[in-house]
């Protein structure tokens, strides 16, 4: 596995380019810049769920970065990608850092892609509630199936199965359920009116001065 | 005079009381601003009694609930300062989908001091959101209360408890083999791992006829000029990008092939990728490939240079890309092949 931090120029804009809307988000107390990992892994998990409720998700990723007039951040499918290999337990070959500026990019379309999804999200939450009162498996409610069945597919083939992280907690189909599950949660938080400021400070918890 | 706020969700209704200013009020149609809480009331669907209090009593639950989500979101409970005696007001987690709201000294109604059972309310996932989204509504209303601001702030590292193993398990950063990245550099010119599709079934009943319509609707792609376009490019030479580019459009691909499989022997095509990762041109290496098309995600994804960017011709990096009957799909670098002989 390589641990090569990317040599490539700096994309992130110089501060008088910031988008305006990534100032909804504050910058956090940290000792260095730079994203923490466990907020590199969260956003790209979030992300990650997103695809696995909506199957355009990818692209509508990529519309709303226009949309929301961050092309400054985030370029292209590209770049998206790039942006998305910072999470450490990726398979990806290349390892680079995420900036806060990139990082405050992605919770905001990821919280905006929540919105929409909003209607969804609480029908599955609300689904597995009454499959767990009457102590049925999730065969049972088809779209809630199938948004595990999907988000088990893509994590298995996108992270690293060598990881440790990924060989203890994320590797039987229960866990990856779990986890999926624990992320359609923090998705429903990320739905609402200070949704994209929580979720953004729940990412620095334990990380900042 | 006397105003009343409320913000409703499906499963939790806050209603405040309290007093207000005339200021700016002039105009007809501007809300009066509530400076004073007087009382507040706090519903649930399904329950007939409320939560009801003053002004402390509306802090600690607004404050509180606040904590509790943040620590929900992050995995990093939250350790109060307890100044005396036990918070009014608090949330545990009985487990994944139940959360408790314990409430001490709830009014019986006529006032006494009386030490009173405390009040515990569950709450599912949703019905905690419903509360929390209309106390952020509440906090979003600038004409109510506009002292109470929303505080987010994360937990400091020392108030967060020690870590767990996971996030010491979690490799460190280090450790930058520059030796690796050098026989990386090396074995670029392998093929990509090769992922099998999953063997899951897929709700097939939609993906052929969703495949027909939208082969009407985009130009069938003229494969001549997709042609040229492939062999005028000068080629993407930059290592580090080509790998990049590799893995973007065999991802593109694999999430784009939802077809059922209705082909039998192996479809491969030469592809060119222009840096932003979109798919510019292809070419099918033989007549299996030209039949079989449609079976593959290609047209869909094809995104032609405009007219005017042929003026001078992107670079681009080219892929020999191989659609497999058993599902999987092979991505690797187009070396000038000929036609294969398999």
């Amino acid at each position: 596995m390589i641990n090569v931090v990317s040599t490539m120029p700096s994309k992130s804009p110089s501060s008088e380019s910031i988008p305006l809307i990534l100032k909804s988000l504050p910058d956090p107390p940290l000792s260095h810049p730079v994203c923490p990992q466990r907020a590199r892994r969260q956003i790209d998990l979030i992300l990650l769920a997103i695809e696995a409720l909506d199957l355009g998700g990818s692209e509508a990723i990529l519309a709303l970065a226009k949309e929301l007039e961050l092309q400054a951040v985030i370029k292209n499918r590209v770049t998206l990608w790039q942006l998305r290999s910072a999470n450490p337990i990726r398979r990806s070959g290349q390892r680079r850092s995420l900036t806060i500026v990139e990082a405050k990019a992605l919770v905001l379309i990821a919280c905006n892609m929540a919105r929409r999804l909003t209607v969804v999200i609480r029908q599955l939450l609300l689904a597995h509630q009454q499959l767990s009162e009457k102590q049925l498996s999730v065969e049972h409610h088809f779209r809630l199936y199938d948004y595990l069945q999907r988000f088990r597919a893509h994590f298995r083939s996108r992270m690293n199965p060598r990881r440790a992280a990924v060989v203890t907690y994320y590797s039987t189909e229960e866990q990856l359920n779990a986890l999926a599950l624990s992320l359609l949660r923090q998705l429903l938080f990320c739905t609402g009116t200070a949704g994209a400021q929580r979720f953004w400070a729940s990412l620095f918890d334990g990380e900042v001065r | 005079m006397t105003i009343q706020r409320q913000y409703s969700l499906p499963n939790c209704k806050l209603v405040l009381e309290g007093l207000g200013t005339q200021e700016g009020v002039g105009a007809g149609k501007v809300r009066p601003l509530m400076t004073v809480l007087t009382s507040v009331e706090c519903h649930f669907a399904g329950r007939e009694q409320s939560l009801e209090g003053g002004r402390d009593f509306f802090e600690e639950l607004v404050y509180g609930v606040s904590r509790y989500v943040q620590a929900l979101m992050s995995g990093i409970p939250f350790r109060a300062s307890h100044r005396d005696g036990l918070p009014r007001i608090q949330f545990q987690t009985i487990d994944a989908n139940r959360h408790r709201l314990v409430v001490q000294s709830q009014p019986i109604g006529n006032g006494t001091s009386e030490e009173v059972e405390p009040v515990q309310i569950d709450l599912t996932t949703v019905q905690l959101f419903d509360l929390v989204e209309a106390v952020d509504q509440f906090f979003a209303d600038a004409q109510t209360l506009p002292d109470l601001s929303l505080n987010l702030t994360p937990v400091p590292k020392k108030h967060a408890p020690s870590r767990q193993p996971l996030a010491q398990r979690t490799a460190p950063f280090a450790l930058g083999l520059s030796s690796v990245a050098l026989a990386a550099i090396a074995l670029f010119f392998l093929p990509a791992p090769e992922i099998r599709r999953s063997e899951e079934t897929r709700p097939g009943n939609n993906t052929a006829d969703s495949l027909s319509p939208e082969a009407e609707t985009t130009n069938q792609p003229d494969l001549g000029a997709l042609e040229s376009t492939l062999n005028a490019a000068p080629e993407i030479t930059d290592l580090e990008l080509l790998r990049t580019l590799q893995t973007v459009v065999y991802n593109q691909i694999n999430q784009s092939w939802e077809s059922g499989l209705d082909f039998e022997v192996d479809l491969a095509y030469r592809v060119g990728v222009n840096p932003a990762g979109e798919i510019v041109g292809y070419k099918p290496v033989d007549q299996a490939a030209i039949d079989n098309i449609q079976q593959t995600p290609l047209p869909g994804l094809l995104q032609p240079p405009a007219p005017a960017a042929t003026e001078t011709p992107e670079p681009l990096a080219q892929f020999r890309i191989v659609f497999e009957p058993s599902g999987r799909l092979r991505v690797g670098p187009w070396q000038g092949q000929a036609e294969p002989s398999e």
